[in-house]
């Protein structure tokens, strides 16, 4: 991979990819340089997860060839270890495709080191039959579990430290697009049917539905939990420009519907630190910082031109994938083509 | 200036402080700063007093009517002075403490920031612009002080041009957010006109309608005129004209702040627009509306949209500013100051942000045009389908429905999606189930769907013949017995050893067989009836869809009705109506019954087994 500086904004840090980038994962380990992950997308079943570190001071991307490795078919997210040992050379990082893969990567530093595949956690009953997974979330407060989504229909929490199932629960009518952690045994999912649910692990027979999409079976695509209020949800819809935020404690009716996008939006992250603030992009290249507003008092009513984003950044071409790194709240990366672009807030 | 008695130095300070805003407005430049040598540590130079004559954001006023423009430009200063005193004390509990009419930091624009900021700067001997004035004891005229290296002058973020000049007992300096060359003349009038001004003047300048096409330094001299008579009349109750009066001063400062074209169309609209009127509240982004042309309802408007202009120009500028680490140190400052509240937290980041933050300032001209892009969400929709790249390898294995499912796969995400995915469930249910039937029937061997089941039938088929003959073995059992009792051993055992061959042998045709043993062996037959005679045994059976209708005749005996109605259970009858009579000794029963299950007694099977129950006597 090559390093090459972008001439459009001298305050993006631009990195070149041989292949389509889709999946992006930033170390949460604070002490460590920034280090990203990258997962390429490629439609055929020879896909490969690479690692690049970032030098903020000099502003150089370094990959890391010695931890790159093989995945079997386009990772559909990649995501590390939540809460890492903090002296530890060595990260956790689970993807998701046709399963639930987790790998351990030992970086020796100078980019020594090599990454191995720890273990395949399949549930599917039949060797010859296996329900991709849409997506899935370590769970930060419990991290034994990670719960993932998938399109058949079910929603599935993994112990994997036992490397066991731990609950599969059949989640939504329809394919089960994103999974979202909030606290230790809660989780929530968006689905085709166009609903937002809530899961409690204690009472395993109810769900909640937050919302579902005004348009009935209008899909919803992604979700985003705010893990630093967790009152806060996002969402985002099949084929829409608008930003669907949720207040929980008010579930049906949104705090906010953000639409200043110009086209689809694709992907969306919340500050990992500031109580209020998201990010989103795509379609139309943007990636626009947002503050929400606080969830209205009963009675009023939010302006009818709605809310404006703060900041915003144009990368030229559809941005696919942003990530907010919670280690360097200052950066956040975005992904489009075959570019991977590192952005200062 | 030390002068004898508090009061005295108080008044002085004003005066001065006036002095100073005197001289920035005559220039109409952006601020003015005078640094003093510090009391405590020689030769170092600490913010005595300054006036900010820049961009404001928002306006917090108490009495509405009664300030004049530099008034209200005094009082913006001392309320900036006022904020960084509290700021940097560190306070945590802001919100309480300031007053309604002071301000809080989101009030500030960027530049009144960086005035602010300016106040917590120190200059060693020779550091610094100032330090450098005051050490040459020569003026120095920085242009372009954006682009200055941090050694020269680390704020260069707030002004274009600054001018330091040694006076008095320090340095005086004033900036401005234009490009301004370099003028001796300029620099003689600021200080002689310094003294000049004993009191307060807002200069009036001819309303200009043209803006100015560029800014050099003949306008500023222009500027430099004086106007000694105040501008402003004694405060009147009447706001309007007081708007009206400080309407041309903005339109000045507007004209001057903007380069656009643009914004002469805004000053037309403006004073077609009309009036407005002095607004206590905050107003922020009414102004954004002012962009499209709109009625501008308060005089708070036009900072933020020269600002705005501003931030755009300045912001190219600031990206090429090469800053290396000393210069972090005004960023730091922000940091120290505003680290006490979350909510500024993500403000000054924007603001620290602002220097080298990838993110411009999102403005609503970039909605303007609908971005028509390829196939929406072309990617994000490929990831979650699942993808036949997945499917088409994983289903190799699978017997059934492989072609079917790839294509259906293949033909696209949306519709067929639901569709495959119930049939797909419904083969998983389907698989399961045979697996579970395999592991039920011990006897298969193979794996494929139709042998499982043929084997299946097989095994049902025969536990239920092995039902059939345990149950009669038991019967025979009794009929032995009986036969005994009755001292007709030899008969009874031929009757026995033919009904059970015959029963094992023949299933469910029991009632046929009864009929042969009849015909083959008379005797036999007889010998059956004449049980049921003795016994006054009368058993009608007849059958329908549902249920079955038994009318029983016959000798009373005990329990009788309770074994008549075991012995219906046992052949999965469910006794829905029984009606019975006593008289003489014989019981007269009528029972309707209900099936159990799918396979039913047949009525030959009822009768035997009636018999066998009644018989018992």
């Amino acid at each position: 991979m090559e390093q090459s500086s972008s001439l459009l904004n001298p305050n993006a840090y631009t990195m070149d990819s041989p292949h389509p980038v889709y999946a992006m994962a930033f170390s949460p380990s604070v002490s460590s340089p920034l280090r990203l992950a990258l997962g390429s997308f490629l439609e055929e079943y020879n896909n490969r997860v690479d690692f690049v570190t970032f030098d903020e001071e000099s502003t150089v991307f370094r990959p890391e060839p010695a931890l790159s490795f093989d995945h079997p078919y386009p990772a559909t997210k990649l995501m590390f270890h939540p809460r890492p040992i903090p002296s530890s050379t060595s990260s956790l990082i689970a993807s998701s495709g046709d399963f639930l893969r987790l790998w351990q990567v030992n970086h020796d530093g100078d980019g020594a080191g090599k990454s191995e595949l720890r273990s395949v956690l399949n549930n599917s009953k039949s060797s010859d039959f296996c329900a991709p997974l849409t997506s899935f979330d370590w769970n930060e407060a419990e991290p034994r579990r990670i719960g993932t989504s998938s399109i058949d229909t079910t929603c599935t929490v993994w112990d994997i430290e036992r490397g066991a199932v731990e609950t599969q629960l059949i989640a939504h009518d329809k394919e089960v697009y994103d999974i979202a952690w909030g606290e230790a045994g809660v989780f929530a999912s968006v689905s085709a049917d166009g609903s937002v649910r809530i899961f409690d692990l204690r009472d395993k027979e109810h769900s909640t539905i937050v919302y579902e999409s005004p348009r009935p079976d209008t899909p919803l695509l992604r979700l985003a939990w705010n893990k630093s209020d967790l009152r806060y949800m996002a969402a985002i819809l099949m084929d829409s420009n608008r930003i669907i935020i949720l207040d929980i404690r008010s579930p049906a009716i949104p705090v906010a519907e953000l639409q200043r996008h110009r086209a689809c939006v694709n992907t969306l992250a919340w500050a990992p630190q500031a109580p209020r603030h998201l990010c989103s992009a795509g379609d139309d290249g943007q990636a626009l910082i947002w503050e929400v507003p606080a969830a209205a008092a009963p009675g009023t009513t939010l302006p009818p031109e709605g809310v404006d984003p703060m900041l915003s950044y144009s990368a030229g071409a559809e941005i696919n994938q942003l990530q907010w790194s919670a280690a360097h709240p200052d950066w956040i990366g975005i992904a489009f083509a075959s570019k991977v672009q590192l952005l200062r807030v | 200036m030390e002068a004898p008695g508090a009061y005295q130095e108080e008044a002085q300070q004003q005066r001065f402080r006036r002095q100073l805003a005197a001289v920035v407005k005559n220039f109409q430049w952006s601020y003015a700063i005078f640094w003093s040598i510090s009391t405590t540590q020689p030769e170092v130079l600490l913010w005595s007093a300054g006036y900010y004559n820049g961009d404001i954001k928002t306006r917090k006023i108490t009495q509405p009517m009664e300030f004049k423009d530099d008034e209200m430009g005094l009082e913006r200063s001392e309320q900036l002075r006022e904020l960084y005193i509290s700021l940097s004390a560190g306070d945590t509990n802001q919100q309480c403490k300031w007053p309604s009419a002071s301000l809080s930091p989101e009030d500030l624009t960027d530049t009144e920031w960086y005035y602010l900021i300016s106040m917590s700067f120190t200059f060693g001997p020779g550091l610094g612009l100032p330090g450098k004035a005051l050490a040459s004891n020569e003026q120095i005229w920085l242009c372009n002080a954006q682009f200055a290296d941090s050694k020269t002058f680390m704020r260069s973020l707030l002004a274009k041009t600054v001018v330091c000049v040694p006076f008095m007992s320090g340095v005086l300096e004033l900036g401005t957010t234009e490009m301004v060359l370099e003028d001796q003349a300029l620099i003689k009038h600021i200080t002689t006109s310094f003294w000049e001004i004993s009191f307060p003047v807002c200069t009036e300048q001819s309303i200009y309608d043209p803006p100015f096409p560029e800014r050099d330094e003949e306008n500023n001299m222009i500027y430099s005129v004086i106007s000694p008579s105040a501008l402003f009349a004694p405060p009147t109750d009447n706001a309007i004209k007081e708007a009206e009066e400080l309407h041309p001063n903005i339109y000045e400062e507007l004209n001057i702040d903007s380069s656009d074209d643009s914004w002469k169309d805004l000053t037309n609209a403006q004073q077609m627009a009309g009036s407005f009127g002095f607004n206590n509240e905050l107003i922020e982004d009414e102004f954004s509306n002012g962009v499209n042309g709109s009625l501008i309802p308060s005089e708070c408007m036009f900072p933020k949209a020269a600002f705005d202009i501003l931030t755009e120009k300045t912001e190219l500028d600031l990206f090429s500013l090469d800053l290396d680490g000393d210069a972090s140190y005004y960023a730091n400052t922000l940091v120290s100051i505003l680290k006490n509240s979350k909510e500024l937290n993500s403000f000054s980041r924007n603001l620290i942000g602002g220097c080298e933050s990838s993110f411009v300032v999102w403005r609503k001209s970039f909605v303007a045009e609908k971005v028509v892009a390829g196939a929406s969400q072309k990617l994000l929709k490929k990831v979650l389908s699942g993808g036949t790249w997945i499917n088409g390898d994983c289903l190799k294995g699978v017997q059934e429905g492989v072609g079917l499912q790839s294509q259906v796969w293949k033909s696209g995400v949306d519709v067929s999606a639901s569709h495959v995915m119930s049939e797909r469930r419904r083969r998983e249910k389907l698989n399961e189930k045979f697996v579970a039937l395999r592991s039920i029937v011990p006897s298969i061997s193979k794996v494929d769907k139709a042998s499982i089941l043929v084997e299946t039938i097989e095994y049902v088929k025969e536990l239920e013949r092995r039902v059939e003959e345990l149950e009669s073995c038991r019967e025979l059992f009794d009929h032995e017995s009986r036969a005994l009792r009755k001292n007709n051993p030899d008969l009874a055992e031929r009757t026995s050893d033919n009904y059970c061959v015959k029963a094992m042998s023949n299933g469910k045709k029991i009632s046929l067989n009864k009929r042969k043993v009849c015909d083959v062996d008379e005797a036999e037959a007889e010998h059956h009836w004449v049980f049921s005679q003795d016994c006054h045994l009368d058993i009608n059976v007849t059958m329908s869809d549902q249920e079955a209708l038994l009318v029983l005749h016959c000798q009373w005996r005990e329990f009788l009705l309770l074994e008549i109605l075991e012995a219906i259970g046992n052949l999965h009858l469910d006794p829905v109506s029984v009606q019975s009579s006593i008289s003489e000794s014989i019981l007269a029963l009528t029972i309707k019954a209900k099936f159990i299950k799918s396979v039913v007694a047949s009525p030959g099977m009822i009768k035997q087994s009636l018999q066998r129950v009644v018989g018992k006597c």
